[in-house]
């Protein structure tokens, strides 16, 4: 459990000028995603953070483009842009 | 849905980058309309008496460098033909009426794309990639441009419906919506003289604004007077010789966002177009407001 609470608490920045908004999302799909994560250089790209199922708190870092937060269940998806 | 991107240099040092950083634009909303692609660039002034005219064929081998011996008998001087893709661009030491006119009569087998000074325009059927790589858009410099990508609602996909289109000299129109009393319109101006080449909706528009500008009101006039004359969706962006204006309907039913820092001025459908010119994360960035027309000009930045 130690592991896991840790991995829970954890903080995962992802930047999307290097890193794809697929592989953002899979990471937010795990089983268990990292508590909390920070998305940098958003780049107006569209589908950021769909179909949260997790608590976890992602905050991005810049504007979004469609449907960011789409389809969300339990997450809290803070936009710091449009 | 469609793309739409303009981008006017403020800065001389970014005119060399204009191609490169509006197929950037393009690229990011190729999604938007995956149809058929078309830029318009404003440079190189042609000399004062002279006109410059960007030409289409459908043929494999239009022959432009003999059509460029046919310009110069006739009208006395003519460029040789910058060939770019299905187009070619020429510079002809008469009045671009006359060449114009001429063109028609002897050379009904081309289109022209665009007349006046210093517009260039090059447009293709198919997909915007593959479009920016076979005109090499990132090689053209300039002090400003516009870009679409169309995704068809209303009538054909064909080189000649793809945007922009040319609403007088050095003058050009982008759209994303669409017009829902074009048919109406195109018979009122039709009576009024003015031509179309196709059954397109924004081509009406492109008209109704060469005709508004005709009967002597400023692009500004006749852009309010879209409002009241034209139905349906549209964000337009137009170019002028010297920057470009644009106007949302009253609804504000497409989407635009514009940006601007102190070496360039932009338009884009979506934020993500705009998001790779560069310094961008620290551009004053906003929605043009519904029914409101914005302009810029080198007299209004300078």
């Amino acid at each position: 459990m130690a592991t896991s609470d840790a991995t829970r608490a954890s903080l995962l920045t992802v930047d999307l000028a290097v890193d794809s908004v697929r592989e953002l999302n899979r990471r937010l799909h795990e089983a268990e995603p990292p508590a909390r994560v920070r998305v940098l250089h958003p780049g107006g790209k569209h589908s950021i953070a769909v179909g949260l199922d997790a608590r976890s708190e992602v905050e991005i870092e810049g504007h979004v483009g469609y449907y960011c937060a789409g389809m969300n269940k339990h997450a809290h998806v803070r936009v710091r842009g449009n | 849905m469609c793309g739409i991107a303009g981008l006017y240099t403020k800065s001389e040092s970014l005119r060399p980058a204009l191609g490169g950083l509006l197929a950037g634009m393009l690229e990011q909303l190729s999604f938007r309309g995956p149809d058929s692609a078309g830029v318009a660039f404003y440079r190189d002034p042609a000399p004062l008496g002279s006109c410059k005219l960007s030409l289409h064929s459908a043929a494999e081998d239009p022959g432009w460098e003999a059509l460029g011996a046919e310009l110069g008998q006739v009208f006395g001087q003519a460029s040789a033909p910058r060939v770019r893709a299905s187009h070619a661009v020429f510079v002809v030491g008469a009045d671009a009426d006359a060449v114009q006119a001429w063109l028609r009569a002897e050379h009904p087998e081309l289109t022209v794309m665009s007349a006046g000074a210093t517009i260039e325009i090059f447009k293709a059927a198919g997909s915007p990639l593959d479009f920016v790589q076979r005109f090499a858009v990132a090689e053209i410099d300039g002090s400003h441009a516009l870009g679409h990508t169309r995704m068809a609602t209303e009538s054909r996909v064909t080189t000649e419906h793809s945007h922009p289109f040319s609403t007088g000299l050095d003058l050009c129109l982008v759209h994303n919506g669409s017009l829902s009393n074009h048919n109406r319109l195109r018979r009122v101006l039709r009576r009024h003289g003015i031509e179309f080449q196709t059954d397109n909706d924004t081509e009406v528009a492109a008209g109704y604004l060469t005709w508004r500008m005709r009967e002597g009101a400023s692009l500004e006039q006749a852009l309010e007077a879209c409002m009241d004359d034209l139905d349906g969706f549209y964000t337009f962006a137009v170019g002028t010789a010297d920057g470009f204006a644009v106007l949302r309907d009253p609804i504000a039913c497409k989407p635009a966002v514009m940006a601007e820092t102190d070496d360039w001025v932009a338009i884009a459908s979506e934020y993500r177009a705009i998001a790779g010119l560069p310094g961008a994360a620290d551009a004053f960035t906003w929605e043009p407001e519904p029914g409101r027309v914005y302009s810029w000009g080198r007299s209004l930045v300078a």
